[in-house]
């Protein structure tokens, strides 16, 4: 672990304590780098990240204090900050752990081991803190990256609380324009109330609830139907869900289409057996008459010409209908 | 055996030609014709004579009143004629088939265009052989 520490940022101004420090440091750790700074000022010209550790003297001629430590904790970024300060400053020493320090260290108590031992706990440890600050953010790029549309309400005002790139783009309206609104915003009247009884439902478990299908709509007005799933979460000490809206529109739009499509091949089934079928059965009796022997004289020949004619008329009328029926079903038409 | 014969069909031209193969196949010599089933079922429950069986030839696709709803009042109104009802339909539907099978008084069905040899099969129907045995 040691031999991972290779260079160390020691800010301070005081001469004395910058050799203290420094011999400390060479006893523990060999070949080791070290720099000093003697004012903020100085340090801003210094690259942070090159640094293993910062050691932050909490009074300098240019900056002190709570501000001070703010200050370098930004621009540091990644790289543990341990604050050295005298027994006066004990009380803000302890405070700056909480404006995110690794440490603090008295200097009138300082002793090798306890300079080693700040120096490795406060590397470890942020080490770890940076692996779970990665793979939060890879939880983040999931959201944000997700192809489907998401979105974190919260469970009491209905209020959106994050919106990923998808929802911006899909529903039309910008983060900001999210965060002000609740998801009532993006739903038709009729379906306020059910959005309402679903979110605020007893909402015990972690599993995932898939309650159906929603009418949404958009920025510009467009309804759309949306197949939700959502999960419990705990969003910055709120109660949330985590919604995942998809897109279900062009589906609904396509089972409609071959429904209506079923309807009409069956209503053209039914004119082909009851309707094509009685002309042309009447055609072929009359046919059959008149190839029979002998003259019915209630069905004359002149007669039975007539029924042929008007039969092939039907038939003809019938075949009109039925491609009319035929050019009516068209699924290519969904866009 | 007494019967008679009816021919009930919503088309006039179907009725004329029905009945000229139901005389010329010598199955009846004065077949009667109805345009709808109310006016057939009228007639059925005005005779008088209730020993002679009356064999409906019936179509099912007639405007209104059709075959299904004339088997369903027949079968209701509890007329002490004997009778039997023979099919002759435009469909080609095996479900209305089916459904004919469905009627007890139903004996017979037959696909249009009716010939001559739809007479000889009406002759040869099991349920009717009283009727037309070899005289």
């Amino acid at each position: 672990m040691t031999e991972s520490i290779k260079k160390v940022l020691i800010i301070e101004d005081n001469m004395g304590d910058f050799v203290l420090i420094s011999d400390y440091l060479e006893e523990v750790f060999s070949k080791l780098l070290i720099d000093q700074v003697k004012t903020y000022k100085e340090f801003l010209k210094k690259n942070p990240t090159e640094y293993d550790v910062i050691l932050l003297d909490l009074s300098l001629p240019d900056k002190d204090g709570e501000n001070l430590v703010n200050e370098v904790l930004m621009y540091s970024e990644n790289v543990p900050v341990i604050v050295l300060t005298g027994y006066s400053d004990k009380g803000f020493a302890i405070k700056s752990i909480s404006l995110g320090t690794a440490d603090y260290l008295l200097k009138d108590e300082m002793k090798p081991d306890i300079l080693q031992k700040s120096i490795i706990y406060a590397i470890e440890r942020k080490k770890v803190f940076n692996q779970l600050e990665d793979s939060e953010k890879r939880y983040r790029e999931l959201f944000h990256l997700s192809p489907l549309p998401m979105y974190v309400i919260d469970k009491n005002s209905y209020k959106f609380l994050d919106v990923n790139r998808t929802a911006i783009s899909h529903y039309g309206y910008t983060k900001d324009e999210f965060l002000d609104m609740t998801v009532f915003d993006i739903r038709p009247e009729s379906e306020k109330q059910r959005a309402m009884d679903i979110i605020s439902g007893d909402g015990e478990g972690s599993e995932m609830k898939n309650p159906g299908t929603f009418k949404h709509t958009k920025k510009n007005g467009e309804m759309i139907d949306v197949e939700i799933s959502y999960n419990e979460i705990d969003f910055k000490g709120r109660k949330a869900l985590l919604v995942l809206a998809n897109d279900v529109t062009l589906k609904y739009q396509y089972i409609d289409a071959i429904e209506t499509q079923n309807t009409k091949l069956k209503e053209i089934a039914w004119i082909q057996s009851h309707v094509v079928r009685a002309p042309l059965a009447r055609l072929m009796g009359l046919v059959n008459i008149i190839s029979l022997e002998g003259e019915d004289p209630e069905l004359s020949k002149v007669e039975i010409l007539q029924h042929i004619v008007n039969s092939t008329q039907e038939l003809d009328k019938i075949i009109r209908n039925i491609t009319n029926k035929t050019e009516q079903i068209n699924i290519d038409e969904i866009q | 055996m007494k019967y008679e014969i009816l021919i009930v069909d919503d088309e006039k031209i179907i009725i004329k030609l029905v009945k000229h193969l139901v005389i010329k196949s010598e199955l009846h010599q004065d077949p009667k014709g109805f345009l709808g089933g109310i006016e057939a079922l009228n007639y059925l429950s005005e005779l008088e004579d209730t020993s002679i069986t009356q064999i409906i030839l019936l179509d099912i696709n007639m405007p209104d009143f059709d075959g299904w709803d004339f088997l369903d009042l027949l079968e209701k109104t509890q007329i002490r004629i004997p009778y039997h009802v023979i099919i002759i339909t435009s469909s080609i539907n095996k479900s209305d088939k089916q459904k004919a099978n469905l009627y007890k008084c139903v004996s017979g069905y037959l696909e249009k265009p009716v010939s001559m040899e739809n007479m000889e099969e009406i002759k040869n129907l099991s349920r009717l052989s009283n009727f037309f045995e070899p005289q």
